[in-house]
């Protein structure tokens, strides 16, 4: 019943099942063809095109977790129950706050292929949407791929900038190498079971005892076990968290935002239907190894965040370290878990997608602006951006009211009741680290007066970049050999490379530029950081409904 | 049914935030009127909810709409809920409606302060807490209110935050407050324990079907007798705080560090009534816990006395008026105690309207004479202030309960109550409690026109010229004003009208407020009577000895403070004996310095210099040391090679590989 035969005849349904995908696919082609015929004055109206196909689809997956039927299209191939029609929602929000954060962004960054560069985040999202929605590991690994291909590109969208360039050859080469290990993970899991369906992988685990020294044992523990490397690289877990801050913070601000989120939710949520639900029979076989990886996660993000002094690094570590909270609901593995797990992704899309947009809002063109040394002061100069900013961070954080307690409160509380007090335990205590790094950043924007400009600002134009190149160079020769691959300034260099520039450029020279798409994406991440943390119940009974349903 | 309670609540939280926002950058006018209108369109909500349940059959006037799911987490669950019954409908049409009055006496009254829009989204924070607080459907929110109004307290009573003793004061209120509220959260504790809900209606059934679980869960043992009176007594300690009573009364009088229209708001419509409400909002809990009622009538009782003494000696006009509200609160907890939870709150509405006109006439008479507090230095202005003075005797008639003035009809019908459980129990204390209810009347008689008469009567004792407006209150000072040395009231002129007409209709409230509540025709008593349940009475001879007892004591009071200080003018000599002790306070505040405060802060002196220094400063600072250097050390790994990152997967994925290997 769960093999699709050749002969598969679709019927409407199916159609209707993966609705708001289609939609968002149309919404990609239509702006390539709308792309062809804008003059490149008026190509911003693009992003206007890819929301407005956001918004479509977002309210059909709204209208579907309350109408749909929620059954599985193409024989079985693609879910459409609550739990993905509520990834699909948290999605297509951070794709359509990352279409808003764009436009004046990306044309400051001298980005001039705007067609592509919009299509590409809209059919990132639809990857991610697939794989989110993936009821088989095939379409798991084509959910992937079209996420990854767009993504490869976004990162590297910033011609001019080496940084960027670097970023997206390494996110192409480490995903590939990954997506190895996953592959070769599925195939080996179905040499085991003779299934690739989700629900056929786990109606013949709990059909078979299973016995290690049986015949499919060792193939399926193999294939676990390479499953979850692969996986553990797509949520930056450690240790395979290696490229997410090169990559992060490399890649235009708009994609980062959108992808540290996008990302997460479509890996998260199918890790946790692979591992929690499909593989829930063999549970004892994979909870050491995620135990371990989650462990290693909150420790190692958390520590390595704390001495980063550019936030948008920080930010990529700090998501290293939330994908840390949420592999231990996924260790937890129980259906408390899994909704705490939606909602810790629901949490972490909207406060983080507003972080990193007023790291955007800060960016100058030349990528930087967005050390410690920038945000001193923010408290005093631009007022609405630093209170979003201290919103956001306090939420990172975990404190209430607002979302992100509401998040580690449930992940906590689920793996309490789920018999993993240890971990409830290291994560509270690793947030404490957190704590340190977010709030720094809030100490600095009120409690740190901005270095004074040094020189006028006429002389500096020039040699403003000058201190960022010694500081890549110097980087690079610490490394022992050539090329430009140096995303982690040595530790001798930082105070050099951080200072130089915000002393020898005044920090006013060239003020945060924020498009009214931009203040209308941080207004949104607001209203729901606070809204959400005050009022969590609704999106704790959707996630408790989307879970009660994966776990019968 | 209409149900306006959303908007009751919302309004104010509206204008809290729209004047809190942005109040700095506009005008004085916009920002009072946004304010007042917030509170007199939610005063409007509350009138016409009030009109739509008396349209009402007594059984449908109970409403309760639940707003949101707040959260739910295993047997837990709880809504944002809005009660809207006779009791909240009472309480909410005071809470608006002298609120709202207040709020235009502040237009006039802080005028020229600089702080006029923080003031005025102070006042309307604390009005949202206060009708959040009565308009709540379960204990969670209504905690939610309790402290929402700590907070605006604390905002308001060190409004003037430049003065340390108004910075004292509000930290000593909070600190206080925090004792009562620990209280209330205990109660909640124990009531999720034994009811597995903290919804009013859920527990009240529950405990009138006793040991029949109103949840699915049967409670962890029965609901004894035991149960309830812990329960109630900690909802008790809530209310001592709040309601300022025995023990936990010292940060009332320290209040009055506020400006006057605070004072006026806290003693009337907002603050120390919560403590008198939460009491009869939980009657249910309290009538079946009688013990805890002979402790509440103790308590109220004594703080009642207690403080009617020491008003008798006060020379801060604002202090009198602080201690008269303690000691009216106690009688209201008499009440309550006596099995009379609707005479508790008919005197909270009478006492509303005379206490914040009292207030609103002091605060008139400190305006006039330019921030001077001290009764010893007042006198003769009864020609200067006529209005304020007339205003001053009828609330002042009120307050020591003369027929007709609204306080007679509270005070009788509170006494009454306790006369008739008296006859009731064989326990003496209620007869006790009934002798102090009269003797506290002669004194509030007493302490009332000695105020009065002190203030208006005999000649100016003040020695400087008196500088008008509260400005001068702001800077603690009494400035110079440049009238002539011949007469010193030459600048001393009655408030305007934006402080004389809220004061008048406070008059007329304060004289016809009562007559709600005429014995035995009782409209008030017989609207909360569903919810309250039927106070007790008295009838035929022992009405009318009852009655005329109290205003017997009351006019000998008078009688007594006309000659001390009516007749002529009183000389005011230092205090000595009795009268130092009462001055004094009893001590008491001298006594919690000593055995509370004094100990904590060298019990702190210590921990600071010794302990916090190397044991925890120095063991967090190693704990950030490590983590820097763990950090940086870790970040040697992150060389931005591919090559290196490849093989940390590919390091990581042999590691499971080996781990399973090793693992059978």
């Amino acid at each position: 019943m769960h093999v699709l035969p050749f002969t598969y005849q679709p019927q409407g349904q199916d159609w209707l099942r993966i609705l708001p995908e289609l939609i968002l696919l149309a919404a990609a082609l239509l702006v390539l063809l709308v792309d062809l015929a804008l003059p490149q004055r008026r190509k911003s109206a693009l992003a206007l095109v890819g929301v407005a196909g956001v918004v479509a689809a977002f309210v059909c997956a709204a209208i579907m977790i309350g109408a749909g039927d929620h059954q599985t299209a193409f024989a079985g191939m693609i879910f459409s129950d609550q739990t993905a029609l509520l990834a699909d929602l948290i999605i297509l929000f951070s794709a359509g706050l990352g279409l808003l954060l764009s436009p004046g962004y990306i044309e400051r960054q001298g980005i001039t292929q705007q067609g592509e560069y919009y299509a590409l985040l809209l059919l990132a999202a639809l990857g991610m949407m697939v794989m989110a929605s993936a009821a088989n590991l095939m379409i798991v690994f084509v959910g992937l791929e079209v996420l990854s291909l767009a993504l490869y590109v976004l990162s590297a969208f910033i011609v001019a900038r080496n940084r960027s360039q670097e970023a997206g050859m390494k996110y192409f080469i480490l995903s590939s190498f990954a997506s190895g290990f996953l592959l070769y993970g599925m195939a080996l899991t179905y040499g085991a079971t003779g299934q690739t369906s989700l629900q056929g992988i786990q109606r013949f685990l709990g059909g078979h005892a299973l016995a290690t020294t049986s015949g499919f044992g060792p193939l399926l523990i193999a294939g676990l076990g390479l499953m979850a490397v692969g996986f553990c690289f797509k949520v930056s877990a450690v240790p395979f968290q290696a490229w997410t801050p090169d990559v992060y913070a490399g890649a235009p601000t708009a994609v980062t935002a959108f992808m540290s989120v996008g990302t997460k939710v479509a890996a998260f949520v199918a890790l946790a239907r692979v591992f929690m639900v499909a593989l829930h029979p063999v549970q004892t076989q994979w909870t050491p190894i995620l135990w371990a990886i989650a462990v290693l996660t909150m420790v190692g993000g958390n520590v390595l965040a704390a001495t980063q002094r550019n936030v948008k690094r920080m930010l990529a570590y700090s998501s290293i370290a939330n994908a840390g909270y949420i592999l231990v609901a996924v260790v937890t593995g129980t259906q408390t878990a899994f909704a705490a797990l939606l909602v810790y992704l629901a949490s972490y899309a909207v406060m983080n997608i507003g972080a990193f947009g007023v790291v955007l809002a800060l960016e100058r063109n030349d990528g930087l602006g967005t050390t410690l040394d920038d945000f001193a002061g923010l408290g005093r100069r631009r007022r609405g951006l630093a209170a979003a900013m201290a919103v956001f961070l306090f939420s990172l954080a975990g404190i209430p009211p607002l979302v992100g307690f509401a998040g580690k409160y449930y992940v906590f509380y689920a793996a309490i009741v789920g018999g993993h007090l240890e971990l409830a335990i290291i994560g509270v205590l690793t947030s404490v680290i957190g704590m340190f790094y977010y709030l720094r950043v809030v100490w600095a924007m009120y409690f740190v007066e901005p270095q004074p400009a040094t020189a006028p600002a006429s002389v500096v134009v020039a040699p403003a970049p000058e201190p960022v190149l010694a500081a890549t160079t110097a980087g690079t020769s610490g490394g022992g050999s050539g090329g430009v691959a140096l995303a982690e300034p040595a530790i001798a260099t930082t105070s050099t490379a951080t200072n130089t520039p915000a002393a020898a450029e005044p920090l006013t020279a060239q003020p945060a530029h924020v498009t009214p798409g931009a203040w209308l994406a941080l207004a949104l991440s607001l209203v729901l950081t606070i809204a959400l943390g005050i009022i969590p119940g609704g999106l704790f009974d959707l996630a408790n409904r989307a879970a009660s349903v994966l776990f019968h | 049914m209409l149900n306006l309670t959303p908007y009751i609540l919302g309004l104010p939280l509206l204008g809290f935030l729209v004047v809190g926002l942005f109040g700095k950058r506009m005008s004085k006018a916009v920002i009072g009127g946004i304010a007042c209108s917030a509170i007199l369109l939610a005063f409007l909500c509350a009138v016409a909810d009030f009109f739509s349940m008396l349209g009402q059959s007594v059984a449908n006037r109970s409403n309760d709409v639940t707003l949101f799911h707040w959260v739910a987490s295993g047997t837990l669950t709880i809504n944002f809920g809005l009660l809207s019954d006779q009791l909240s409908a009472v309480m909410l049409l005071i809470v608006t409606g002298v609120g709202f009055l207040i709020h235009v006496y502040s237009i006039g009254y802080m005028g020229d302060d600089e702080g006029y829009w923080r003031f005025f989204s102070f006042l309307n924070l604390f009005v949202f807490a206060m009708a959040l607080l009565v308009a709540a459907d379960n204990f969670l929110f209504l905690l939610v209110g309790w402290a929402g109004v700590g907070l605006a307290s604390f905002l308001l009573i060190g409004f003037w935050y430049t003065r340390p003793s108004a910075v004292a004061a509000a930290r000593k209120a909070f600190v206080v407050n925090v004792i009562g509220d620990f209280g209330l959260m205990l109660a909640i504790f124990m009531l999720f324990k034994f009811f597995h809900t903290l919804d009013y209606s859920r527990i009240f059934l529950g405990i009138s079907q006793r040991n029949v679980a109103p949840s699915p869960l049967p409670p962890p043992s029965p609901i004894t007798g035991d149960v309830l009176t812990a329960i109630a007594l900690l909802l008790f300690v809530a209310a001592v705080a709040k309601s300022a009573q025995l023990p936990l009364h010292v940060w009332l009088p320290d209040a009055m560090e506020g400006p006057t229209p605070v004072s006026a708001l806290i003693h009337a419509a907002t603050m120390v009534t919560a403590g008198v409400y939460l009491v009869a909002r939980a009657a249910p809990i309290f009538t079946a816990a009688p013990n805890a009622l002979v402790v509440v009538g103790i308590i109220g009782g004594a703080s009642s006395l207690f403080a009617a003494t020491i008003a008798c000696v006060q020379t801060d006009i604002k202090r009198v008026l602080a201690y008269s509200t303690m000691s009216q609160l106690g009688y209201m907890f008499m009440g309550e105690a006596a099995g009379g939870f609707s005479t508790g709150i008919f005197h909270l509405t009478t006492h509303a309207y005379f206490k914040a006109l009292l207030f609103m006439c002091a605060g008139a008479v400190i305006h006039a004479l330019g921030g001077e507090q001290d009764m010893r230095k007042m006198g003769g202005l009864r020609s200067r202030l006529p209005y304020t003075f007339w205003m001053f005797v009828a609330s002042g008639l009120a307050l020591a309960a003369i027929f007709p003035f609204a306080g007679f009809w509270s005070k009788d019908a509170i006494l009454a109550a306790i006369f008739s459980t008296a006859q009731a129990h064989t326990n003496p204390v209620w007869w006790i409690l009934y002798a102090v209810g009269i003797l506290t009347a002669a004194l509030t008689g007493f302490y009332t026109f000695r105020l009065i008469f002190t203030v208006f009567l005999g000649s100016y004792r003040g020695t400087e010229v008196p500088a008008h407006g509260v400005a001068a209150v702001a800077r603690n000072g009494n400035g110079n004003g440049n009238g002539s040395r011949n007469d010193p009231l030459a600048n001393v002129h009655e408030v305007g009208a934006a402080m004389l007409i809220p004061m008048a209709i406070l008059a007329v409230l304060s004289i016809i407020g009562g007559f709600d509540g005429i014995p035995r025709h009782s409209a008030i008593g017989d609207f909360l009577a569903p919810v309250l349940g039927v106070s007790p009475d008295l009838s035929g001879g022992l009405f009318w000895f009852s009655l005329l007892l109290s205003l017997a004591a009351a006019l000998i009071g008078i009688g007594i403070a006309w000659v001390r200080y009516g007749v002529r003018q009183h000389t005011f000599a230092p205090a000595r004996g009795l009268v130092k002790f009462l001055e004094r306070r009893y001590y008491i505040d001298d006594l919690y310095n000593a055995v509370i405060v004094v100990p904590i802060v060298a019990v702190g002196n210590v921990l600071r210099n010794f302990a916090e220094d190397a044991a925890l400063d120095g063991g967090s600072r190693g704990v950030a040391r490590t983590v820097g250097a763990t950090s940086r050390g870790l970040r040697r790994l992150q060389t931005g090679y591919v090559r290196n990152y490849a093989l940390a997967i590919f390091v990581g994925a042999a590691l499971i590989v080996l781990f399973y290997v090793i693992h059978p």
